[in-house]
């Protein structure tokens, strides 16, 4: 599952005392000299700014969970009893997942930001037999690492307003595309491998391109990202997941220097799976078809991005954003989302 | 590379297509329309503040000549040559009180009014005449500051510079000694020095 790259900059939120001293009305006269030495030009803002001034570094931290439950067939639902009359011996009814995820960006110049991510996912699925009994499964490991480039190609970080930033990425098949447990969750039964959607990674090298748009006026911030991610050839399973697309649109208005809700819409489609994994042969769920893999889903989501002003973690964010889908068109059955919640905290320097 | 990438594994839903052209569109329209200073403060009003704001600090922590500055109540003079980057930010300089005088700030031309300044600000727009200019104010003691690439170098006192987000200054000590001026250890101690 893909994470949006989404940090939303509001260059009218400065901190106007961010280095401790005061500047009413553009006036800095007050502060020390060594105020002056340690103040940012570019300066922090309780919604981040997505790419970086040059030679500034940031890493962060975010957790996030998503629940999924019900099965759908387009943008319908469908009881278990349906999809076991379509011949599937057993069916997901829940999975949750937590991903934790850390992050590091340096920007070498004003116009380039560098990025990369690694997370950790912890997944539980509960099945449904046709008799009507119950199991659940577990899988955890990292997923696959992610690298990118971002390239401001129209405007500038250092006067705000409207930019146009080039995202160039690339994922990394790290996660493994292995991953196995109990059968039937019998901890006397052997190990089998678990379905597409519990492995932690895509098994192939997957470029990630995308395009940002970033505003800002006043307390007002908004924005736009498109980002894909595009599979090539087969992993050594013997298939590939589907492209990815994504489309997000957010806005944002800074209530105070260090508080800001925002609201975001996140569209993604993804398509099926290309090939399939002869371990996955005599899965009886729909969830082990290749060819039941595609799907749409429109989600809206809402955020509380916060800015920390004092201490040790000065002008560190704070973010927790939570959200339900409003669409969803699935080739199925395949399990749907109910909702999703993250946090996340960066500490920039 | 495989090339059988199927239609339906590409295929994209209508709704995310019409809405992806739509944002796009408007993204492009509104970068290539709207102004960049849209915002209540950019980035390059704060780099100005800062700057100003040091060029007041220069005063507290450099000593002129006794026969240099005005006398109590006096005017210490900030004259600026060129197209003046700073625009509102040197606003909050103007009237203010240091050393006993009130500080102004003001256009010259090169090459005159230069004697009546304790400060020579030159701008990025007399980069091809720096040369020149330096040389009209060897005889002044004034002290001279820019933010154009190797001004310190070249014979200029003080020179900005960016490094990190952060505004950080050069000090060429000789040029400062020539000049009669007195730089303290605290201004030096944060400086990146460099000689002529």
């Amino acid at each position: 599952m893909a994470v949006v790259l989404m940090t939303i900059p509001v260059h009218g939120m400065v901190m106007d005392g961010a280095s401790g001293g005061g500047a009413a009305n553009g006036d800095l006269t007050g502060l020390s000299l060594q105020e002056l030495y340690d103040m940012d030009i570019v300066q922090p803002n309780v919604l981040g700014g997505h790419t970086h001034p040059a030679g500034e570094a940031m890493v962060g931290y975010d957790y996030m969970h998503t629940s999924m439950t019900g099965l759908y067939q387009g943008t319908h639902q469908i009881s278990s009893s349906q999809a076991f009359g379509e011949g599937f011996g057993v069916v997901h009814t829940d999975m949750e997942m937590d991903m934790q995820m850390i992050d590091a960006m340096y920007a070498p110049s004003d116009r380039l930001t560098l990025m990369t991510m690694l997370n950790y996912k912890t997944m539980s699925m509960e099945h449904l037999r046709s008799d009507g009994s119950t199991f659940s499964q577990w899988a955890q490991g990292f997923g696959d690492v992610e690298a990118m480039g971002l390239i401001t190609i129209l405007g500038d970080i250092r006067k705000g307003g409207n930019r146009l930033v080039l995202n160039v990425g690339m994922s990394f098949p790290t996660g493994s595309i292995g991953i196995k447990d109990h059968a039937e969750g019998n901890p006397n039964a052997p190990d089998a491998l678990l379905e597409y959607i519990m492995q932690m990674g895509s098994g192939t090298y997957d470029p990630m391109p995308g395009l940002t748009y970033l505003g800002d006026s006043g307390r007002w911030s908004w924005g736009a990202q498109n980002m894909e991610t595009v599979r090539f050839g087969l992993n050594d399973h013997g298939y590939r997941l589907g492209n990815e697309y994504r489309l997000s649109a957010w806005g944002a208005y800074g209530i105070t220097d260090w508080f800001a809700p925002s609201l975001r819409l996140d569209g993604s489609h993804w398509g099926e799976i290309t090939g399939s994994d002869p371990g996955l042969a005599n899965n009886p769920t729909p969830e082990g078809r290749s060819y039941l893999r595609a799907g749409d889903r429109l989600d809206l989501l809402f955020g509380l991005n916060f800015l920390i002003p004092k201490g040790i973690f000065k002008c560190s964010r704070f973010m927790i954003e939570g959200g339900i889908p409003v669409y969803q068109n699935l080739e199925g059955p395949q399990l749907g989302t109910a909702w999703m919640l993250s946090a996340g905290f960066t500490y920039g320097f | 590379m495989d090339s059988s990438n199927t239609a339906k594994n590409t295929r994209r839903p209508a709704f995310l297509k019409r809405l992806e052209r739509a944002v796009l569109l408007l993204a492009f329209g509104a970068a290539l329309v709207c102004p960049a200073g849209l915002h209540a403060q950019s980035a390059v009003q704060r780099e100005y503040e800062i700057k100003a704001a040091y060029l007041y600090n220069f005063i507290r922590y450099i000593d002129w000549p006794a026969d240099t500055l005005p006398p109590a109540g006096g005017t210490i003079t900030i004259g600026i040559i060129g197209d003046s980057p700073f625009g509102p930010a040197i606003d909050p300089l103007k009237g203010k009180q240091i050393k006993g005088c009130t500080l102004a700030v003001k256009s010259i031309v090169a090459g005159k009014d230069m004697d009546q300044c304790q400060i020579v600000f030159i701008c990025p727009s007399e980069k091809g005449r720096l040369p020149e200019i330096l040389g009209q104010l060897k005889e002044t003691r004034a002290l001279t500051v820019s933010e154009i690439e190797g001004f310190a170098t070249q014979g200029g006192i003080i020179n900005f510079i960016s490094e990190r987000n952060k505004v950080r200054f050069e000090i060429n000590p000789e040029a400062a000694r020539r000049t009669g001026l007195n730089v303290s250890s605290e201004l030096l101690k944060l400086a990146r020095l460099v000689k002529s």
